[in-house]
């Protein structure tokens, strides 16, 4: 019987990772401080968002959550996705990297093709996702990265389902990882969009209201740039179908780590649902009888929103 | 310095040449839309070029997997047809395919693969407080290592189209010493692709998607006035001081980007530039 598709969350501190591992997490991911920066890291996140450290503040406090998960069985990933790695940084970067794997990191997270040989050619021989910034639309992009020893990869957000089971014919020995909570509106590795750890205001840019000229007519306070597709829960047995092996929860920036754990549990029971038979319909049901939490921030937040990602939406009509 | 000219239409083609008469090369075809690519006549535009003796690069689009299939067959189709042309590949998936069946062929790398986020005066917050040894990270080109070029080569790549800014002038010299040729496009950096074309969407016409080239034509103009509060999910005015460093954008098929040129920027390094006005 083919194992169970896996659910991947966020951490960044021992609490989160807790918690996450109580909500019933597969595999965590974080990233980890290093070096002297000041904003950014090697994660490819920044340090801290919103006045939210996001990344795990030392290697003594990797180790601890390493060890919490080991003990719980739960497999992890180190975020080692910088989008690129100047030459002279490179060595810094690979330090950060053995550091982490001595302590027991199970899976390197890596978005650049040439981090990837510098990082086999230095002797480290973790295994190696291929994250979701390599931007990987096509079965030919995921053959090649498995002809370089990528064991998964994080396909982009705005994939079809026949397109997700058309990868997995064309390389069955690469396991696929889906974005299954929240989304952004452009491609992946392509978005040059970045939100400002400086600078509050300004947001992830594919959300933002804007005003717009269009052929000399005018449109105020337009979602103009929002094609984001947050949610895959009620595609989940579509996506098992489709050959999908892991749904990825993003959140590492979360303010409250009990939430983002909320958010994994009802991914958790929501997959209990689909290998117990049950349909769509009935597991909602069932979610919404016990679950304040479904009722109150689920389904006015992606729901209501019309933030499906495999559902037909306006959002997914406009896919080209 | 060559000196090449972005072509969507065949009487586009006849303006440009009545105007330019000594351009070497156009570049048709699409970065990121495929629809838009196919309504254009690819092949009767590259006949004409070639016809004058003027050199053809085609764009093939960033190939999602349910267009993996026609774009293979029509990058075949086009070298068989076309001997002449130069494809350009703007996914690594794409690039891969090429290389393993014309291995002896070169290709060119588009602005759907190249980029930095110097590219972008969006982007000009980033280093914001950064320490001078990591902005480096965050303003060079995502293909300006001996590594990444080393690879790039491996794949049968030997030309790089990148974006026109200052701040690349480094990242020129250094893939220009490694062999490959940077061909700079002059009128466009790109700022973000999507799956989604937002134009259809915002006008509700996503029905007509595959017969929508025209609404790519008309002009569109961004300006942010609200930025999101993910962790409130609200929407907040921005304030004048970031409004001042946030660059006008224009948005075309699903693609978005800044345009103009900044003045001074050094193109020893480059072969070729894509006169290339969007808008």
């Amino acid at each position: 019987m083919p194992s169970k598709i896996k659910i991947l969350a966020p951490s960044r501190n021992l609490l989160m990772t807790q918690k996450q591992i109580e909500a019933g997490a597969d595999e965590v991911y974080f990233g980890v401080e290093s070096g002297d920066f000041k904003v950014y890291s090697f994660s490819g996140r920044y340090k801290s968002m919103n006045g939210v450290k996001v990344q795990i503040a030392s290697y003594e406090e990797l180790k601890e959550n390493l060890d919490i998960c080991h003990e719980n069985g739960v497999s992890c990933q180190l975020a080692a996705n910088m989008h690129y790695i100047p030459e002279e940084l490179n060595g810094e970067y690979l330090e950060h990297i053995k550091a982490c794997v001595s302590l027991g990191v199970d899976q390197l997270i890596v978005s650049n093709i040439s981090l990837i040989a510098e990082i086999r050619k230095s002797g480290i021989d973790t295994p190696i996702l291929a994250g979701s910034f390599t931007f990987m639309p096509n079965s030919e992009m995921v053959k090649y990265l498995e002809s370089i020893g990528v064991f998964r990869v994080v396909l982009p957000h705005a994939m079809r389902l026949n397109e997700i089971a058309g990868i997995k014919a064309a390389c069955p020995n690469v396991e696929l990882e889906i974005f299954a909570l929240i989304g952004g509106g452009n491609n992946c590795g392509r978005c040059l969009m970045f939100h400002s750890p400086v600078r509050k205001d300004i947001g992830p840019g594919c959300r933002a209201l804007y005003d717009v000229n269009y052929g000399g007519v005018e449109y105020t306070g337009k979602r103009f740039l929002d094609a984001a597709a947050d949610c895959a829960l009620c595609s989940m047995k579509d996506l098992i179908d489709a050959g999908a092996d892991a749904l990825k929860i993003v959140g590492r920036e979360s303010k409250n780590e009990a939430i983002s754990a909320k958010f994994t549990n009802i991914f958790v029971r929501f997959r209990e649902g689909v290998y117990a038979g049950k349909s769509t319909a009935e597991i909602k049901k069932d979610l919404a009888a016990d679950t304040l939490f479904w009722n109150m921030n689920w389904l006015p937040r992606f729901c209501e929103d019309n933030r499906c990602k495999f559902h037909k939406t306006e959002v997914t009509e406009s896919y080209i | 310095m060559g000196t090449s000219y972005r072509i969507d239409s065949v009487s586009q083609l006849e303006q440009t040449l009545e105007q330019f008469p000594d351009m070497d090369c156009v570049v048709a075809g699409h970065e990121s839309c495929p629809v838009f690519y196919m309504q254009q006549n690819v092949d009767e535009i590259a006949k004409r070029a070639l016809d004058k003796k003027i050199g053809v690069k085609i764009n093939i689009p960033i190939v999602f997997e349910e267009y993996l299939d026609f774009f293979k067959g029509e990058a075949a189709r086009l070298l068989e047809e076309h001997q002449q042309i130069k494809l350009v590949a703007n996914d690594w998936g794409m690039l891969y395919h090429l290389h393993s069946q014309h291995p002896k062929r070169k290709f060119a790398i588009g602005l759907g693969m190249s980029f930095s986020y110097a590219d972008c005066p969006w982007n000009f917050h980033i280093v914001e407080g950064e320490l001078d040894k990591y902005k480096e990270m965050l303003l060079v080109h995502n293909l300006a290592s001996t590594k990444a070029l080393e690879i790039v080569k491996g794949l049968g790549a030997d030309e790089i189209i990148m974006g026109n800014m200052k701040s690349l002038e480094a990242s020129y010299r250094i893939i220009q010493s490694c062999g490959l040729k940077v061909t700079v496009n002059r009128g466009v950096n790109i700022v973000t692709i999507s799956r989604a074309c937002h134009t259809l969407r915002i006008l509700g016409k996503t029905s007509e998607k595959g017969n929508c080239a025209a609404y790519c034509k008309n002009r569109t103009i961004l300006k942010g006035t609200h930025y999101y509060d993910m962790s409130l999910g609200i929407h907040a005015a921005i304030s004048e001081e970031t409004k001042a460093i946030q660059p006008e954008m224009h948005s075309y098929s699903n693609m978005l980007f800044t345009s103009g040129e900044q003045e001074g920027i050094d193109h020893s390094n480059v072969a070729d530039v894509i006169n290339d006005y969007r808008i």
